[in-house]
């Protein structure tokens, strides 16, 4: 027994569409952090030299 | 309606599996909240041995029971096991407890990922743990001596005990992740009609606010550890609003207790939502004062410390709220209101100490020194487990049917609290003084306040062995707990049987 | 001991209730007394800040014990059920906000003054440079407009007794009335160098410089930590600043440069050494720069610091050792050692390869090491 067999077709297809958007979402940030970080690195600048 | 779902929850009573599949296999929110909590529980007795084995090395100066690799390990294994295995495990079972009894749903949206999301968090921990041990065994690499900030080019030279520790990042990383989409999906598609979002108790809202902090930050820590480059800048991007992934749950156990205690509504329902979202926003984009020594420039710092001054604007507003509903509240103090207290007024001195610390020319001294160990110390104990415990002694008539122990839920809490400010009151003079942290021995100038750290640590510390009693002795049987656990306790969850059904609200409560 | 604590005690309740301005000084309880000007204005507004801080505890927990006390069903308070609809209830949302704006705005804009004066190096001609290089677990001083250089390393309890951990054997002497520039670097992990009188504290990062400034107000010495975690022994990296009068400064520099002259003569002599002068000379350098990781007993800690008691490369051949000292070895502590001489590098190996139970019987020499650089 198990208590997603509560929700009905519809209600299920409905949250799983959400949560692949969320995930997606997840990897977005995961993917865009490495370039995106190195950017603004640059772009705060340091007062260091070299 | 509420009568009716009552029968029909009756009739699926006995459906609950036995044995070890209705742990494993488990798709109830109910029993993986439980084992959310006691996984929490039992990482929070692991982290706390590392934290009293850390306060008996410096009991005095010298280097008496660890060597300064094993306590460096211990220091890294104290903050991770106690942020990633205590914390946010136990506020996520106190999530899957309660977020679908609060807003009149069957079950968390997504019940078998709800399984895979909590059982990764033991094989998590194990690895965290082999990452311990491997050290010991030839080709192991050292122990983990970087904290767990785990800063290159320190943790470079750590060899495979990193690689452990890095593994075991990235599988609690997926477990929060996975829990996360869940409640999003939850509370966005799961309410019971009528239930609007300006509805929802302030529990699910600050759920729903730390669930997208930790989709947009996790994934960046994942993206930090695995690179080892510009990795402060990412490492704090992700610390520093997990600062707020801590402390937002237990800012919603408050907003549910206080007002219970007091008998009044809470003050500020919409207030209370806006700070949460200001905290989590701001909070995003203040990350580098954990960094001010690097040397950024000029323009960066000043950003970045505006920027973390004004967060006390949505805090204070929300501490504002919590003692404008006790205000003319006809208050009665049984254990989690104490710590309700407790966390208003200790809260406040570790967001003013806060402050203080934003300030960047005096936090050229502060940094890196006992007093920041003393002031996230007083952020995190009241602000996130204190809140925790709250919640804890709240809800545990309503999980287990039975009241806990009032007089040693009391004793538990005066012992506890002392004990912690015992433990890092002293701190402050220290840091002041010019201990740094992480260090493993240290002058003789600084022994005295670390003496009573440590005693502070040890009764501090030891203090949590009772709350497992009360805890036990609760769940084996006590006063029988009515539905309304508490007399001025508001909410659907409290139409239910203490303890519920183990299906419950199969059929949705109609919300006015 | 008991006593001292209960002293700690009282002082800690007393502190706890009058706020802590009041005591600080004698027991410890707030930061030193500055020694640089910035340092004072850094004070101040740690003073301030924290009294603002103080004011607002005090005020938030009279209001909280004041509605315990009163508003407890014990005593029979009904509660109001409409204060949250009462106008205060309605417009608190904005009052409280722009209240704490305006405490947050007298911090910030104090804070920002002097936040300028402590990031800002003055663009002068005559500041006086000094690279500091974190190295594990070290400190070198590079005063680069006197080319001279400073290694500062913990004294063991024996040498330091009170003082230990915060004393060194080569101290980083300043004078006073002059601005100095610190260049921050390190060469292998991070580091931070703090003196809490001076209120510097700059991270080192390999691969980068920064800088602070400070001009020291008073003489005296001040003694400061490495500030962020830099592996095994972070706890062993005491800073000591002497602040002296520029005289006493310049004569300082003058010894130094003779001692660098004198062993640089040495050093570069063209004559042969004898295993014995080479052993014991190695011994005394050894002790001071390797005993840290590989211990003075050879043993080192494994698995992070590999015994040389022993050791494949120091009983092997020659020419890997040396290649090890000259250059390091990646993606471990052990850096290159190339930065001293051709005889302290001959009498350190020397002394390696025949210390404990190693008995090569090698006797290197300055005009080996030469070669193999």
């Amino acid at each position: 027994m198990n208590t997603s067999d509560y929700q009905s077709q519809e209600l299920r297809r409905k949250n799983i569409r959400l949560a692949w958007v969320l995930a997606g979402l997840a990897l977005f940030f995961l993917v865009t952090s490495f370039p995106f970080w190195g950017g603004l690195f640059k772009l705060i600048g340091t007062q260091a030299v070299q | 309606m509420t009568t009716t779902t009552m029968t029909h929850d009756e009739a699926h009573h006995h459906d609950a599996p036995k044995g070890w599949r209705r742990w494993l296999f488990s798709t109830n929110h109910k029993d993986i909240g439980t084992l959310y909590l006691l996984f929490a529980l039992t990482m929070l007795f692991l982290g706390g041995a590392s934290a009293m084995l850390i306060r008996m090395e410096l009991f005095q100066p010298g280097i008496q029971l660890l060597q300064p690799d094993l306590y460096n390990n211990l220091v890294t294994n104290h903050a991770l096991i106690m942020i990633f295995g205590a914390v946010m495990p136990a506020a996520a079972g106190l999530a899957n407890w309660m977020i679908p009894m609060m807003i009149g749903a069957p079950d968390m949206a997504l019940p078998r990922m709800n399984n895979l999301s909590f059982w990764i968090l033991p094989a998590a921990a194990t690895m965290l743990v082999l990452s311990f041990i491997v050290p010991f065994f030839p080709g192991g690499g050292t122990q983990i001596n970087t904290g767990w900030t785990l800063y290159p080019p320190l943790s470079i030279q750590v060899g495979m005990s990193m690689d452990f520790l890095i593994f075991a990042i990235h599988l609690l990383g997926i477990s929060s992740v996975l829990a996360s989409i869940n409640i999003i999906v939850t509370l966005l598609n799961m309410r019971a009609p009528g239930m609007t979002l300006f509805k929802m108790p302030i529990f699910c809202w600050s759920w729903l606010v730390t669930a997208f902090l930790l989709i947009l930050v996790v994934p960046v820590l994942a993206g930090g550890v695995t690179m080892l480059l510009l990795f402060q800048h990412l490492f704090w991007f992700f610390g520093h609003p997990e600062v707020y992934i801590l402390l937002l749950p237990s800012i919603g156990v408050l907003s549910h207790v206080i007002p219970a205690f007091s008998r009044k509504p809470l003050f500020g329902y919409n207030s209370m939502v806006g700070a949460m979202l200001a905290v989590a926003t701001i909070g995003m984009v203040v990350w580098a004062h954990h960094q001010y020594t690097i040397g950024m420039s000029l323009g960066a710092v000043t950003y970045f410390m505006i920027g973390t001054i004004l967060i006390s604007i949505p805090v204070g507003l929300m501490i504002f709220n919590f003692i404008a509903t006790m205000w003319r509240g006809a208050m009665t103090f049984e254990t989690p209101m104490l710590f309700a207290v407790a966390i208003i007024l200790m809260f406040t001195f570790g967001g003013l100490s806060g402050v203080m610390l934003a300030v960047v020319p005096a936090d050229m001294q502060y940094q890196d020194s006992m007093f920041v160990v003393a002031h996230f110390h007083y952020v995190l104990m009241p602000g996130a487990v204190f809140g925790l415990f709250a919640g804890v002694f709240y809800w545990l008539p309503k999980w287990t049917g039975h009241m806990y122990d009032e007089k040693l839920g009391k004793l538990f809490f005066w012992i506890n609290v002392i004990g912690f400010n015992i433990t890092f009151f002293p701190q402050h003079f220290l840091g002041l003084a010019g201990m740094p942290r992480r260090i493993v021995d240290y002058n003789v100038m600084f022994t005295e306040f670390n003496v009573i750290s440590s005693i502070g640590a040890m009764i501090f510390g030891l203090s949590h062995l009772l709350l497992l009693y009360i805890i036990i002795k609760t769940i084996r049987g006590g006063k029988k707990a009515e539905s309304r656990a508490w007399e001025g306790a508001k909410g659907l969850e409290w139409e239910l049987d203490s303890p519920p059904a183990f299906h419950t609200w199969t059929v949705a409560p109609q919300v006015k | 001991m008991s006593k001292r604590l209960y002293r700690y005690l009282a002082t800690l309740l007393f502190a706890g209730l009058v706020g802590l301005p009041s005591a600080h000084a004698e027991y410890g309880l707030n930061f030193p007394e500055p020694a640089a000007g910035v340092a004072q204005e850094i004070y101040d507004i740690h003073m301030l800040t924290m009294s603002i801080a103080t004011l607002l505890l005090v005020i938030v927990f009279a209001i909280v014990f004041y509605s315990l006390y009163f508003h407890r069903k014990s005593r029979g308070y009904e509660p109001d059920q409409n204060f949250h609809n009462s106008w205060f209830g309605h417009w608190s949302w904005v009052i409280v906000p722009v209240l704490v704006l305006g405490v947050d705005l007298t911090i910030a804009g104090k804070a920002d003054t002097v936040l300028k004066e402590v990031w800002e190096v003055p663009k002068e001609e005559n500041i006086m440079d000094v690279k500091v290089t974190g190295h594990q677990w070290w400190w070198e001083f590079d005063y680069l407009d006197h080319g001279i250089k400073v290694e500062s390393r913990f004294l063991p309890k024996e040498e330091s007794g009170d003082l230990y951990l915060r004393e060194v054997d080569h101290r980083l002497v300043l004078p006073t009335g002059t601005k100095i520039r610190f260049l921050h670097t390190s060469a292998d992990v991070l580091h931070a160098f703090w003196v809490p009188e001076l209120a510097v504290k700059k991270d080192a990062i390999p691969g980068y410089v920064t800088e602070t400034w400070a001009e020291l107000n008073r003489e005296g010495v001040f003694r400061g930590q490495c500030a962020e975690l830099c592996g095994t022994w972070h706890s062993r990296m005491p800073i000591v600043v002497e602040s002296v009068s520029p005289q006493q400064f310049a004569a300082w520099v003058n010894d130094q440069k003779a001692i660098k002259v004198a062993a640089a003569a040495e050093a570069s002599a063209d004559k042969t050494w004898s295993l014995d002068e080479l052993f014991a000379k190695g011994k005394g350098l050894y002790e001071t720069k390797c005993a840290a990781c590989h211990q003075v007993t050879g043993m080192g800690l494994p698995p992070a610091f590999p015994a040389l008691n022993g050791s494949k490369i120091v009983n092997g051949p020659l020419k890997d050792h040396l290649h090890i000292v000259l250059n390091g070895k990646e993606g471990t502590a052990m850096q290159s050692w190339s930065a001293l001489n051709d005889l302290e590098i001959a009498s350190i190996i020397t002394y390696e390869r025949n210390a404990w139970d190693n008995k090569t019987g090698d006797v290197v020499q300055p005009a080996d090491v030469k070669q193999a650089r």
